[in-house]
């Protein structure tokens, strides 16, 4: 149901190779949540190839991408797309929970990462909020981002501190976002406000994304992404 | 001649060493020389592959005792070799052993210095032929091919170190199939032969003029190593067919030709061992006997270096695939005992929705775990195998059997992770868990609890989280065992701490905490 309001609607572009859950995804997001903004599906694409040219031609604004794909994947369609079109956002929706997986879509420039039992509601609430420019971080997402950011006896120094370390507000975030906690629960939890929750999430995603820490540049490496 | 003085020397060492300390250090050093230039050479490379690409061991499900066997093959193997190679030629001269240690340590600072290069210029893949030795090196150094070849050319004039580093490129690089690389034109490897032979006539011819003796030892071998590449082309050749014809043919495929090169290769290989052998030795009967059969099998074993090579490398491929195809064997099974038997429950109770969730949910687990979990199949570990007890293992089992009792999606997220131990306070700590989420699966009316546990240096912390009705904490009937007993009393036995939030109509939340410091006094 599109409301009455003048809001164009966030175009999303859908890539996975399932066609059924193409369609589950797409019926959907379209049918939305009454007083949500809509969610326009402009495209479906079925492999890498097929995404590249999509999102060439249709400029949506929200990629929803599959991380397991024949002729790479995921990383494949970021690696093309992303020099083309920065102003593209990627979500990565996946059924693996493999932190090789996660990190490696993460690293290969995907603003969030949820899995595929994510509910209708919650996946329109991850698209409207990357498309907002901010990061979206499943639980276990965050859980593998502080696990490689922790400081394990005997691990190698920080080369970069600025990249390579996370700062105590950000661990607790990161930690809340570990448990559950919604953006607003965690601005509650913290006496700070929701702006400032997501200036520490992107940063996070920041981090995550450039430092040279083993542990991601491990997990990316793993699926071949560096 | 210095034939007496060095068998002089020689017979000691194989006579148990009444030569002294003094012999021992030489072979000590020597042993040594090789080793250092090997490791850099030989080993560091293959490390440095063998790190890169994991897949290797993860197909052979490679466990411990068997890298450390191939860590030890690649470090002591090539060096040892070189170094019984040198000690046989030692047998017949010293003087020619000398030399031979040598062209080892040429031939090996050579490749260093090839392996400096290729490192510093960064340029990865080998793409070296047959006499496309040069350009493949050139396009590495990103020079004019024809440089190279006068490096080859220089090199091999002083001592023949051109020769041996050409020959080792050409047989221990990898060759990559035909149609990865660029076409080598017919005169180029002409070219490149024409000068390879140049270089090797330049070094005897050199090498005979500078000194008689090394002439004398150095033109025979050289008879000998210009057959044994005669040969190993051959092989090299069949080895480039197999990949144009796609068929299988064996050492000798390749017909009367190939038959023929092998022969003619052979003979100049025996030829120069035997000119050698008559030319350098005043041997009695019995000791020419022992030498020409102890030649004979070197020849052969020098003749087959390149078919040992291919076939390792044969049978590595074969055994891939066979393992291959016994994965998929493996995952068919899997996935037919599992996920396909559930989903066959699943259309049978499709009228019951909390039944098909449950299904569902653990079929989902189960094919997680296997696929991703610690020695899951994706990890290359072996999924039958027994793990070992673990905090994140236990909370993953606890949540499962939640999850199947109470048709509820539990999703433990874990941070760092630790055995449980023996002395109690992490299975009291997931105990407690188990029960706050059961309490939370029962009381509080939602589809999905939160589980998320933290390991640090002194201290585990778990959160059981649900956004379900909530309650008064001060209002709980004491009556309720659970929070109570299996909660509030397991934790407060073992030394951890409780803290409770919940709000009515927000959720609950269950802090657990348990230090470390506990246990590790108490065990």
């Amino acid at each position: 149901m599109t409301s009455a309001e003048p809001v164009a609607p966030i175009t999303v572009f859908l890539v996975d190779d399932h066609g059924l859950f193409r369609a589950g995804v797409r019926a959907e997001l379209e049918r939305g949540a009454a007083g949500d903004p809509p969610l326009e599906i402009v495209g479906e694409a079925g492999s890498v190839d097929e995404a590249v040219a999509g999102i060439g031609h249709l400029k949506p604004q929200v990629v929803l991408l599959d991380v397991h794909m024949p002729d790479g994947g995921g990383a494949a369609v970021l690696a093309r797309v992303r020099p083309e079109q920065p102003d593209v956002v990627f979500l990565a929706l996946s059924v693996s929970d493999a932190a090789e997986d996660v990190i490696a879509v993460i690293r290969g420039g995907a603003r969030g990462y949820v899995t595929k039992t994510i509910s209708a509601r919650e996946l329109g609430d991850a698209v409207r909020r990357v498309r907002a420019g901010d990061p979206v971080f499943s639980p276990r997402l965050a859980g593998f981002v502080l696990d490689a950011f922790s400081d394990r006896p005997g691990a190698a120094p920080a080369v970069d501190p600025e990249l390579d370390l996370l700062t105590k507000r950000e661990r607790d975030v990161l930690r809340l976002l570990a448990r559950g906690y919604a953006y607003k629960e965690i601005a509650g939890e913290l006496f700070i406000s929701v702006k400032t929750v997501e200036t520490h999430v992107s940063s996070v995603l920041r981090k995550t994304q450039l430092s040279n820490r083993y542990e991601l540049s491990r997990w990316a490496s793993d699926r071949r992404l560096v | 001649m210095t034939i007496d003085t060095s068998r002089a020397a020689a017979e000691p060492a194989s006579a148990g060493d009444p030569g002294g300390p003094s012999r021992a250090k030489t072979e000590l050093r020597c042993f040594l020389e090789l080793f250092v230039l090997c490791g850099f050479v030989v080993a560091q490379p293959l490390f440095d592959v063998a790190g890169r690409s994991p897949d290797f061991f993860l197909f052979r499900r490679a466990g411990a005792a068997d890298i450390l066997v191939l860590v030890a093959l690649t470090v002591l193997g090539p060096p040892l070799l070189l170094w019984a190679g040198e000690a046989v030629v030692g047998l017949i001269s010293g003087r020619l052993r000398r030399v031979a240690h040598l062209l080892a340590v040429a031939g090996l600072l050579l490749l260093l210095t090839i392996e400096l290069a290729k490192n510093l210029t960064s340029i990865r893949g080998w793409p070296l032929l047959l006499l496309g030795v040069a350009g493949g090196v050139a396009d590495h150094l990103g020079v004019d091919v024809l440089w190279v070849r006068a490096a080859f050319v220089a090199l091999a004039a002083a001592n023949g170190a051109g020769v041996i580093a050409y020959g080792l490129l050409w047989v221990f690089v990898r060759q990559e199939a035909a149609d990865v690389h660029r076409e080598i034109t017919a005169k180029e490897r002409q070219q490149a032969m024409g000068l390879a032979a140049l270089g090797i006539g330049i070094g005897l011819a050199g090498a005979a003029l500078q000194n008689q003796v090394v002439g004398w030892i150095v033109g025979p071998l050289g008879v000998a190593a210009v057959g044994a590449a005669v040969v190993w082309r051959e092989a090299d050749e069949a080895q480039r067919r197999r990949w144009t014809s796609g068929a299988r043919s064996g050492i000798l495929g390749g017909g009367r030709n190939a038959v023929l090169r092998i022969v003619a290769g052979g003979i100049f290989v025996a030829a120069g061992i035997v000119v050698f052998l008559l030319g350098n030795l005043g041997l009695g009967q019995l000791q020419f006997a022992v030498l020409a059969v102890l030649a004979t099998l070197v020849g052969v074993g020098v003749l087959t270096v390149p078919w040992w090579i291919r076939l390792a490398r044969d049978f590595g491929e074969e055994r891939r695939q066979r393992i291959v195809t016994a994965e998929r064997a493996e995952i068919a099974a899997h996935l037919h005992d599992s996920v396909l038997q559930t989903l066959a429950l699943i259309q049978k109770q499709s009228q019951d929705p909390r039944e098909v969730q449950r299904l569902a949910r653990g079929q989902e687990r189960e094919l997680r775990h296997w696929l991703y979990g610690p020695s899951g199949y994706g990890r290359g570990g072996d999924p039958a195998a027994v793990e070992p007890e673990t905090l994140a293992g236990a909370l993953r089992a606890a949540a499962g059997e939640i999850e199947d009792t109470y048709a509820i999606t539990v999703n433990p997220v874990t941070v760092g992770d630790r055995p449980l131990g023996d002395d109690g306070g992490l299975r009291a700590l997931v105990l407690a868990a188990r029960e706050a989420m059961v309490n939370a699966a029962k009381h509080a009316g939602v589809d999905e609890v939160s589980v998320y546990a933290e390991v640090e240096e002194d201290e585990v912390n778990v959160f059981v989280r649900d956004r379900g009705k909530g309650f008064d904490p001060d209002a709980v009937d004491p009556d309720r065992h659970g929070l109570a007993d299996s909660v509030h009393g397991r934790m407060a036995r073992h030394g951890g701490t409780v803290r409770l939030r919940s709000t009515p109509g927000e959720g609950t939340e269950v802090h657990l905490a348990m230090t470390h410091h506990e246990q590790e006094t108490s065990a």
